[in-house]
């Protein structure tokens, strides 16, 4: 998998679910409507961060994520990658409106030239990090689709672990906005559909609207038609659900269509994402499940706790045809779940 | 192959109750009478040096576990936090079993110990009950720690060194909280001699009725003697029934258990909560199954009040053997003075 996590903030628009996907400090806010295309955004008020925290440890990855300020000013930290209490390497404003990168947030070793970001307008930010001593560091940015700073011989790493587990979204000094974050490995093989920078994208939500090919869960609290219980953005949690405790059982739905993009687009990696738990102590398991369009694609065991927790399963390419999806295959494919 | 405590968190209210049950000395903890993971209570660990610590009969192998929830977000800075500890009481920390940045990771020792081993990825989550269970045999060469998160084995180390000095036997297991999560919850806590259990529940149930025993006195309460030992959070002189002559009993229909599914039932633990007045005195708990009648061992009651713990793996009266939902909601459970 190449695509580690992406998020357009679309499937919770809420401030209070914001929690379900990162780790979250002070006060960041989620608007649902005003971001990149009108979707939801994260605002990044004074002191406020959020975390997100890789399944293991990376030397190298790229991420993504759309930026809009209403100024800007020098030394405002963005992004930080860390390697436990170690800032590794993070991403600063410029007051001229540039990137700067900075090591251990004291020693810059790189920056963008200045005026490329304006304020009040959305700018898509790519940053690829590789940690190491020079002359094997590597940075390399783009904004909005042009490549703005590439330093291949750097010397990025802060202390003696050149890995990091953690990127950090934060506000430090000027507020900002951000949507449209995505995490990718560049090293995940030459088998992989995504080992380099996806340019300026868009993630869009979609949910739930009609009965799929399996039907198979409980409806004790909500409506009986399965599909309008897990159709809510943001999530009513106990509010209406459907539930099973057996074996094989599944829900599969059809889904909305993407909205159009103008000019085209590649459709470049699929996320389903469902907020499930347990009700009683025991071992429960369950997956994620495509059926694009006749057979059903299982994704990986997942875990569940007693308490509602976000689960995912990224496919980057579609699994009943092992090519990249198209809009038309992924608008007529069905995802749900099944009982483990 | 054997249970040797069960803590639901659900029958006490104060810090200081829970310290009776839990503490060996150095308990600094305090408690909440809800929030736990099935609603009732938990523990909570919010200060820089609180924990949950058990005694135990001395072992080198042994099972501890429980549920825990890191209420507020785990700071993905912290490095080793402990959260499971074998322990030789007074000499030594053998294995800590703790949290990394949401790894799991074992090190002799504690948190400044030596490595061990860790989970292959990430799998413990800020804000959520996960139940951890971890098992270690202790020994110089061929030592084993093994971690289930949720009913998943996700660390499982062999030929380990797992002593850290001392006598090499645990008697002791700490539960503890990670540093930054300023508040850390913990209920269905566990500790068994050779099993992992997999993820599991401890129920409550309290007397709800007289049973066929009704010989100790009730000079402080209702003639009705359960209703004298049917307080969450007992209320010690305010109501209690009294022997007066060795061999008296009690003993008490109980509540129901919550509906059981697919799940096993592991065991059962009898708590009674007494003192003598004056005079040395044992007691034991009695279980009466089917119009029989099941001691256990002889316990002696101090000047002051303390829990007493008696701990039935399997149903006497059924061979014995595994226990089923409807005995437990038929026996009656009760007490003896010795």
């Amino acid at each position: 998998m190449s695509v580690l996590f992406f998020d357009g903030c679309g499937e919770y628009y809420s401030t209070s679910q914001l929690v379900d996907v990162w780790t979250v400090f002070g006060a960041p806010t989620v608007t649902s409507t005003g971001g990149r295309n009108n979707g939801a955004y994260i605002h990044f008020p004074n002191g406020a961060f959020i975390t997100k925290v890789l399944d293991i440890n990376y030397q190298e990855v790229i991420v993504g994520f759309g930026l809009r300020s209403t100024a800007f000013a020098e030394g405002s930290d963005i992004l930080g990658f860390f390697n436990g209490s170690t800032l590794m390497v993070s991403i600063e404003m410029t007051a001229a409106g540039g990137l700067k990168v900075m090591r251990g947030g004291s020693v810059e070793i790189g920056a963008t030239v200045n005026a490329l970001l304006q304020a009040n307008a959305w700018h898509y930010i790519e940053v690829r990090l590789k940690v190491d001593n020079a002359p094997n560091g590597e940075i390399e940015i783009w904004i909005d689709g042009v490549q703005r700073l590439l330093d291949n011989a750097v010397d990025s790493l802060n202390g003696t672990d050149a890995t990091f587990d953690a990127l950090t979204f934060q506000e430090f000094i000027q507020p900002w906005d951000m949507d449209d974050v995505y995490v990718l490995d560049p090293n995940s093989g030459a088998a992989s559909p995504h080992n380099t920078f996806l340019g300026d994208i868009q993630i869009d939500a979609v949910v739930p609207d009609g009965v799929g090919a399996h039907e198979e869960f409980d409806t004790a609290v909500g409506s009986v038609n399965h599909w309008q219980n897990v159709d809510e953005i943001p999530h009513t949690g106990d509010t209406d659900y459907n539930e099973s405790p057996t074996v094989n059982d599944r829900d599969l739905f059809t889904f909305g269509d993407l909205p159009a993009i103008s000019g085209g687009s590649t459709l470049l990696s699929v996320k389903a994402t469902t907020l499930v738990r347990k009700i009683d102590a025991g071992l429960g398991q369950f997956r994620l499940v495509a059926r694009p369009v006749a057979t059903n694609r299982n994704g990986d065991t997942l875990t569940l706790s007693t308490e509602y927790r976000y689960h995912q399963h990224i496919w980057d390419l579609n699994p009943e045809t092992s090519a990249a999806w198209t809009d038309a295959l992924f608008n007529a494919s069905e995802f749900g779940v099944e009982v483990l | 192959m054997a249970l040797l405590f069960l803590d639901s968190c659900d029958h006490i209210t104060t810090t200081a109750q829970a310290d009776l049950k839990t503490s060996t000395g150095t308990l600094l903890d305090a408690f909440e009478t809800s929030g736990g993971r099935f609603g009732g209570g938990a523990y909570r660990l919010d200060g820089s040096a609180d924990s949950i610590i058990r005694g135990v009969s001395s072992h080198t192998t042994i099972v501890a576990g429980g549920a825990v929830k890191f209420v507020n977000p785990m700071d993905s800075m912290t490095l080793f936090d402990e959260i499971i500890s074998f322990r030789e009481a007074g000499v030594a920390t053998h294995v800590t079993v703790g949290v990394d940045r949401g790894f799991i990771r074992a090190k002799r020792g504690v948190g400044n110990g030596t490595d061990l081993g860790a989970s292959a990825t990430r799998i413990i989550y800020d804000t959520l009950w996960h139940f951890i269970e971890a098992k270690v045999f202790l020994s110089d060469t061929v030592g084993t720690v093994e971690v289930h998160v949720d009913g998943v084995q996700v660390l499982n180390l062999t030929v380990q060194d797992t002593i850290n000095g001392g006598g090499g036997i645990v008697d002791e297991i700490l539960w503890g909280r990670l540093f930054n999560a300023s508040d850390t919850r913990w209920d269905d806590l566990y500790i068994d001699d050779a099993n992992i259990l997999g993820d599991s529940r401890i129920d409550l149930l309290m007397p709800d009725g007289d049973g066929n025993y009704t010989e100790l006195g009730t000079t402080f309460g209702s003639a009705t003697h359960a209703f004298n030992v049917d307080e969450i959070g007992p209320d010690g002189d305010t109501t209690y029934n009294n022997g007066t002559a060795v061999n008296q009993r009690d003993t008490f229909t109980m509540g129901n258990l919550a509906a059981i599914t697919s799940q096993v039932i592991h065991g059962i633990q009898q708590v009674t909560y007494g003192k003598h007045d004056g005079t040395a005195t044992n007691h034991r708990s009695k279980l009466r199954i089917s119009a029989v009648d099941y001691n256990g061992a002889s316990l002696a009651l101090a000047s002051t009040y303390g829990y007493h713990l008696e701990i039935w793996d399997q149903d006497p009266n059924a061979g014995p053997g595994a226990w089923v939902e409807s005995v437990i909601n038929g026996m009656e459970s009760g007490y003896e003075e010795l």
